[in-house]
């Protein structure tokens, strides 16, 4: 039995993060995987060997179903960590943050002082029937994909009764989407790098009324990997670590038609009260936030359910730019998000990680850079919004 | 028979001992289905409007057309030795009744002449996605697991547990599980959002009939009763919904797997 004061106290850090680039990848998931890790062992300061690490967590929906089963045994037995206790975290979207989440709480109980958080998906490399199946397998499927509804539908439902509601309208939507092709179109790892103007995003093809193809993220091959230490042995690694402030998760009905309200995220708000208090921050205290906008609604709900926008302002904080990058106070997706970056729905999750890290050390492009970032946000979701999990991170321990 | 009346996308004539229901389109002079209609979907109607008119259905005999199981889930109907014959017509109509079968022609007049390519390619459709060798990429949802909330699905029947809900579930937020106190919705509600989403947005469900329809329009209804839900809008019309708008909800074919039509509630639109 570890002594208490050794499972409260335990501080978590991270001292290396690596990811694939996203888009339609050449390699296979074991390739891929293997790419995002030693592109994270390559990241930490000082020498790191795979077999420092005790445990695994990899977040993947195993779209596909090419590898469904043992997922995370195949995959470490590639990258030089056999016989270590590792495991596939599935929740949907949120699949990795909440692979994340696992890692950080096994440092936090003491079983482990090096843990593994990642993910993967291999999205393109199916037919497009199986492609839309396995697209819809994290909704409710008995309800909801019955009555028609994938996610575009589902987003365009909440996107509609939003503007019905609030003071907002499609405009606001397609600044979003202009913003986040904007941030990243100078990011390597980015899946669409190009400048999007207002006119082209506005005048997409539609995919569900109210949303076009400008309001959808792609669907995306990729890997990520994060590498999370106890405080006591973080020096071993590097001086200069990433902490992890608090990590919180919620989860809320999987069926919109179940919730009092389709216009918010409740396992948002949820998660970000723990996540704050747990940091001891408020949402003013965020530099950089790296959110889930698989669609532009949801980026839209992020900012108003993280506290970024008061409720009902979210379209106002889209159309002023509030989120763009050293011009607002918060920067809101500065990798480009889901909506440029790319939604390898695994990899998600610990790619916005390996954003936060390398912002907060001053290591992406320099074009891209935010400025003066010192807290950071990752907020990953699962589907419509049943799970969520929000880790906020700090360059400073305390 | 010379009253018709629109009903649940349909028209109906009833008499006292006799009561006719047909589709609301047709090919040439021929009364066809709608995209979503068949003959189980229109007894269901059928049956219901005479139950509205609290007119009680007593059954003797159904046609082999009719999905029995759809019809007990969807209606309030006895069967018992002496009582209606429900019997499907040759054209998409069909009559309920006691003695002889009626001579009934649907009403010109208020007939919609149907795309006849879009009918065809409907059809063609159907047809294969009803084909048991057609294997749904879509998500699984097993007969076993359809048949178990076939009634909640088509009668809307929920529990009430403080407060209404539908559809029913294990237990309330609090833990308590939650008693059989079943009641039905009325099926009637106010759309509250909806989309369109085009075929290539569609579940793979639809993949045969959605490019052929240019979409398909999803409603989400709070019900008069207060439980929310979304639903297909009936032949998945090109009618635009609005917010706000009330319909009315009524049984129609979904989408076939494993060889079977699956039935549940969509959508119609008042005037």
């Amino acid at each position: 039995m570890l002594p208490v004061n050794r499972l409260v106290m335990v501080d978590v850090a991270i001292i290396g993060a690596g990811q694939t680039k996203y888009g339609n990848h050449q390699l296979g998931m074991k390739g891929m995987w293997a790419e995002a890790a030693v592109n994270a062992f390559d990241s930490v300061d000082k020498d790191f060997q795979p077999n420092q690490i005790d445990e695994a967590y990899i977040g993947s929906v195993a779209f596909g179903g090419g590898q469904l089963g043992n997922t995370a045994a195949l995959l470490t037995e590639h990258t030089g960590m056999q016989g270590k206790p590792v495991r596939r975290v599935e929740n949907a979207c949120a699949s990795s943050g909440f692979a994340l989440r696992d890692a950080w709480m096994a440092i936090k109980s003491g079983q482990a002082d090096v843990v593994i958080a990642g993910g993967i998906e291999k999205m393109n490399d199916l037919t497009p029937e199986r492609k839309r199946f396995w697209l819809g397998v994290s909704g409710d499927t008995e309800w909801e994909r019955l009555a028609g509804l994938t996610f575009p539908g589902t987003y365009a439902l909440m996107a509609r009764r939003y503007f019905h509601e609030f003071d907002s309208t499609h405009d606001d939507l397609v600044n979003i989407s202009v913003k986040n092709h904007y941030h990243g179109l100078d990011n390597e790892v980015a899946h669409i790098r190009k400048d999007v103007s207002f006119d082209k995003a506005k005048s997409g093809f539609m995919v569900a009324d109210p949303l076009t193809l400008y309001d959808c993220c792609p669907t995306s091959d990729g890997a990520s990997c994060v590498i999370l230490a106890a405080d006591h042995v973080v020096s071993q690694f590097t001086e200069d670590p990433v902490w992890i402030k608090s990590s919180a998760a919620a989860s809320d009905y999987l069926a919109l038609h179940d919730r009092p309200s389709i216009t918010q995220l409740m396992a948002t708000q949820k998660a970000a009260k723990r996540a704050y208090s747990m940091a001891g921050i408020s949402a003013e205290d965020v530099d950089i936030a790296e959110v889930h906008d698989c669609f532009t609604i949801a980026e839209l709900f992020a900012t108003e359910d993280l506290g970024f926008t008061e409720r009902g302002t979210g379209g106002h904080f889209a159309r002023e730019n509030r989120g763009r990058r050293n011009e607002g106070t918060t920067c809101i997706n500065p990798s480009g998000g889901l909506k440029s970056k790319g939604h390898p729905l695994g990899a998600t999750g610990t790619g916005q990680t390996v954003e936060i890290f390398k912002q907060l050390r001053n290591e992406v492009e320099s074009t891209r850079q935010v400025r003066d970032a010192n807290i950071g946000l990752s907020h990953n979701v699962g589907g419509s919004g049943a799970t969520c999990s929000i880790h906020v991170y700090g360059r400073d321990r305390d | 028979m010379k009253d018709f009346h629109p009903w649940h996308g349909y028209l109906v004539a009833s008499e006292e001992d006799c009561h006719y229901i047909c589709s609301t389109w047709q090919l040439g002079e021929q009364c066809v289905f709608g995209y979503d209609s068949d003959y189980t979907t229109m007894a269901v109607a059928l049956i219901k409007f005479l139950t509205a008119q609290e007119h009680p259905v007593i059954l003797k005999a159904i046609d082999e057309k009719i999905s029995i199981d759809v019809l007990a889930a969807s209606t309030e109907h006895e069967i018992a030795d002496s009582g209606y014959t429900l019997s499907c017509n040759s054209d998409a109509s069909l009559a309920m009744f006691l003695d002889d079968a009626p001579v009934v022609a649907p009403p010109a007049e208020a007939m919609k002449e149907i795309n006849p390519e879009t009918y065809s390619k409907i059809n063609h459709a159907w047809d294969e996605e009803s084909n048991e060798r057609n294997i749904s990429q879509g998500a699984y949802v097993s007969g076993q697991q359809y048949s178990e909330s076939l009634e909640s699905r088509l009668s809307l029947t929920a529990q009430n547990h403080d407060a209404l809900i539908w559809p029913q579930r294990q237990m309330d937020a609090d833990g308590v599980v939650i008693e059989d106190n079943i009641m039905r919705l009325k099926p009637t509600g106010t759309v509250t959002s909806w989309t369109k989403l085009s075929a290539a947005g569609a579940p793979s469900e639809f993949a045969i009939r959605a490019p052929i329809l240019g979409g398909i329009a999803t409603v989400m209804v709070q019900t008069t009763d207060g439980p929310n839900g979304v639903f297909l809008l009936v032949d998945d019309d090109t009618t635009t919904p609005e917010i706000g708008a009330s319909v009315d909800l009524v049984v129609r074919r979904l989408y076939a797997q494993e060889g079977s039509i699956r039935y549940g509630l969509k959508a119609i639109l008042k005037n």
